[in-house]
């Protein structure tokens, strides 16, 4: 039950929000009823999470976590009260860290079968384990409203990573009103036709690119497919994450913007800057600073670079070719660090093709995860290395494509514009997009149940 | 600013909307009782778009009893709706010859319409219209359940399969004195030159990556046997759909491929039903040509395990029910899984990225299988 499917849409969500609105109601000066409510919604919404079969699995996890860290907080902040205490504050505070990250790892590298969004929630925790100790906030003292922001459905399985800070005040008391939940339903659709509409038709030009093989494609295809997953990417989390601040917004909350029009950065590190804002964020705060930041010196700068990258990319995946990834940002980041920046920014368009060249090719090494193939499509995209593979392209492959998909992708890119996303925000105000906001609607579950009904993606064999 | 009254009606309105729109859909869902699918396909949403799906061809809310009867998917042998529910039109005695015939299942093969046994038992049974002889038929397709309210109709149906097909076994059996067994050929590519390849998305792969440029492909993504003949083929130049090229030009061997796309439709018997009209229809419009039934190519493992439909039993459930379709004479059945499967009887993992098509450079080998595999008539 993820947010695109029909199950959530159209039975889950309307009934948690009819008995939500009745429970924020009935009980006007505080929110715990609510809170509780949130905290068994989410509890079923992480059973039926996905497909895979570990239900329970999943909720147990995230209990079992959800407890450990409220007692660690507690601890933290007990000792932080004792000033004596100082040692057993670092010691409790590193034990609760150290866990978190050690079932973080364990299950990334070992077990594999990884519980729906605990990398979000995992990061969100140590964030709040570290505001404790840093005393920035303190130890929520209520179970209820601490489980019901870990929890919290919107956020849980892809994040935005949160900090506890924004939600403090929100979880003792809060309002909904119908102006605001029309803003975040028109936020939703926005979100879900991102998904639906752009996201998941691209995706399916990048599986069309793999059912042929990487050896049979043309140099233009690939470089069609490549910007397509890039786009897709894009669409797919974008929508993903306004749909979380939409649900989000429907709960009363206010959840932090995960993009800000990426594709228009003039350089790659201004690109993380705009791309995954909380994660960026997360690590910047939670590891780049402590590290010592680009205050130690040039080579400690470097160094602290290069091991946030490289815990960026492990972080996505496992596989070799997301650590390539992770360094290759490195190194790109590291140049415009020492020199390269401040060149980029004195030209207009060359940084932006530069920005989008580096972030294309990364997008494709993030794609394919089997070393071999990549370096097959590498040598696609760019045609005069020279290969040992047979090759069996068939020609105009890439127009065949491009009549299917050139008209979603030109979409995509039009929608990357800054100016064309003010626009959209901005019309939202306009009582057209009510209208709008419907036909969008019927057409995202029109094609999200086309979808479902094949258990195959589309059943056009 | 608008004012704040406004926003208020316009946002229930818009509430409502959207409401009325997921009741809509829910109710139309919880309308239908689906209860075949796999385990996360049953909730009343998934059912509004299995009805509303366009790749199930024949199958619409008002039939949808009739062809897929919960009963088939569940499995449920003969014995509950044959025997005891269906009390309507059939005597006491006919109950009871059905009971000895139809209750134990026969193993498909040991069943063949070639067989001297079945047809000598075929012709006169069927002249007498006795049920043992239509449920020894349902038999043979592994009909496991005749859906109740479409029990006549099942009889009528496969009845008529029976008789397309006593005529076929009859007409081999006489011409077998004529004519010596016809064997499969090594042929150059000149053979395909008045060729032509009818099918689904794995004909479209033979069509731009087999090389094989001098025949004729009318293919098309998702097709299936219900719209093989008047579906507007992609990879033909000119837009026609196969009929229209059948009707054109007189070709000397006819390729059909399809089946993957239905496996979810109806039942074997209704499918090779219709599969056995169509090449009846092709017979008609192109009298002289050699037809290759195609075995439906295999799935990959990944999806063999986890798919309910598209699983190699239910494929190769239905590639011996083609399998009889051929006559030896004219209709020939080829099979280019063997080529492809692992040891496990799997399309191979490493030959393909969906578990259900050929990555590109496998083609080649799938032409050289048609090169090996060719008839030519004396």
């Amino acid at each position: 039950m993820s947010f695109s499917t029909l199950e959530f849409i159209i039975i889950f969500l309307p009934i948690f929000l009819i008995i939500y609105f009745l429970l924020l109601k009935v009980q006007k000066k505080s929110s715990t009823i609510a809170n509780i409510w949130i905290v068994l919604g989410s509890l079923l919404f992480c059973m039926y999470a996905d497909y895979v079969g570990h239900t329970y699995y999943n909720m147990l996890v995230v209990s079992i976590i959800t407890v450990f860290n409220f007692c660690v907080a507690h601890g933290v902040s007990y000792f932080y009260k004792k000033q004596s205490y100082s040692f057993l504050r670092v010691a409790t505070f590193a034990f609760g860290v150290i866990v978190d990250i050690g079932v973080l790892v364990l299950y990334k590298l070992v077990i594999k079968a990884l519980p729906i969004g605990i990398s979000y929630y995992i990061f969100a925790l140590v964030a709040y384990l570290t505001d404790v100790y840093r005393n920035k906030v303190c130890a929520e003292k209520n179970f209820i409203n601490f489980s019901a922001y870990v929890l919290m459905f919107p956020k849980l399985v892809q994040g935005p990573i949160t900090r506890y800070s924004g939600f403090s005040e929100k979880l003792k008391k809060r309002q909904v009103s119908v102006g605001r939940f029309d803003r975040a339903l028109k936020l939703f659709i926005l979100g879900l036709s991102y998904k639906v509409l752009v996201a998941d038709v691209l995706e399916s030009l990048f599986r069309e690119i793999q059912k042929i093989g990487f050896e049979s494609i043309s140099t233009p295809l690939a470089w069609l497919g490549a910007v397509s997953y890039s786009l897709q990417l894009y669409f797919d989390f974008l929508g993903y994450s306004m749909i979380a601040v939409a649900l989000g917004g429907m709960l009363g909350f206010h959840l932090p913007k995960n993009f800000d029009n990426p594709y228009a950065s003039r350089s790659v590190s201004e690109f993380y800057r705009r791309w995954h804002v909380t994660l960026g964020l997360w690590f910047r705060d939670y590891l780049y600073i402590p590290l010592g930041g680009s205050r130690k010196g040039i080579v400690r700068t470097i160094i602290n670079l290069l091991i946030v990258w490289l815990i960026t990319g492990f972080w996505h995946g496992t596989t070799l070719n997301f650590i390539l990834w992770g360094g290759i940002l490195f190194f790109f980041i590291a140049i415009e660090k020492l020199f390269l920046g401040k060149l980029l920014y004195k030209t207009q368009v060359v940084s932006r093709v530069y920005t989008l060249f580096v972030i294309v090719i990364s997008w494709v090494v993030f794609a394919i995860h089997d070393i071999k193939k990549l370096w097959v499509y590498i040598t696609r995209l760019f045609p005069f290395i020279p290969t040992s593979y047979n090759s069996n392209v068939l020609e105009g492959d890439y127009i065949k494509y491009g009549k299917m998909y050139g008209v979603v992708v030109l979409l995509a890119i039009l929608l990357c514009i800054p100016r064309v996303n003010k626009w959209i925000v901005a019309s939202r105000r306009k009582w057209v997009s009510s209208f709008v906001g419907i036909v969008l609607f019927v057409i995202c579950v029109y094609r999200v149940s086309k979808g479902l009904s094949n258990p195959f993606m589309y059943y056009d064999f | 600013m608008v004012s704040k009254k406004h926003i208020e009606f316009k946002d229930l309105m818009l509430l409502i909307m959207v409401l009325l729109v997921c009741m809509t859909l829910w109710g139309y869902g919880a309308f239908l009782k689906y209860e075949g699918a796999a385990d996360n396909a049953n909730s009343p949403c998934e059912v509004f778009a299995y009805a509303i799906t366009n790749i199930h061809d024949g199958v619409y809310p008002w039939n949808y009893e009739e062809k897929i009867d919960p009963l088939f998917c569940l499995g449920i042998s003969g014995e509950t709706s044959i025997g005891i529910r269906s009390n309507t039109n059939i005597s006491e005695s006919e109950e009871a010859s059905l009971e000895e015939s139809s209750y134990e299942m026969t193993p498909q093969d040991e069943v063949t319409y070639n067989s001297d046994e079945n047809s000598q038992k075929g012709v006169g049974l069927v002249a007498s219209l006795n049920s043992e002889r239509i449920f020894s038929d349902l038999d043979l397709y592994n009909i496991k359940a005749v859906p109740l309210s479409g029990l006549e109709a099942a009889i009528y149906e496969n009845q008529n399969v029976a008789e397309s097909e006593e005529g076929l076994s009859e007409n081999s059996e006489t011409e077998d004195v004529i004519l010596p067994e016809l064997e499969f050929e090594t042929v150059d590519d000149t053979y395909f030159d008045d060729a032509v390849f009818l099918g689904d998305s794995r004909m479209v792969g033979v069509y731009e990556y087999a090389g094989m440029n001098n025949a004729t492909f009318f293919a098309k993504t998702a097709m299936t046997i219900y719209g093989l003949l008047d579906t507007v083929a992609t990879t033909d130049p000119l837009g026609r759909t196969a009929r229209e090229g059948l009707t054109d030009t007189q070709y000397g061997k006819i390729y059909i491929m399809v089946g993957i796309n239905e496996i979810g439709t109806g039942d074997t018997a209704y499918f090779v039903n219709k599969y056995s009209s169509v090449i009846d229809e092709i017979r008609e419009l192109q009298p002289d040509a050699i037809i290759y039934i195609q075995g439906i190519m295999h799935v990959a493992h990944n999806r063999d395990s986890i798919d309910a439909y598209v699983n190699n039993r239910n494929i190769n459930e239905r590639n011996q029910a083609l399998s009889q379709l051929a006559d030896g004479q004219r209709i020939f059945y080829i099979d280019v899984n063997p080529v492809f499967d692992d040891v496990n009887g799997d399309l191979t993992q490493e030959y393909t990225s969906d578990d259900i098509h050929l990555y590109a450079t496998h083609y080649a080998t799938w032409h050289t299988f048609y090169l090996e595999h060719a008839i030519v008539l004396p």
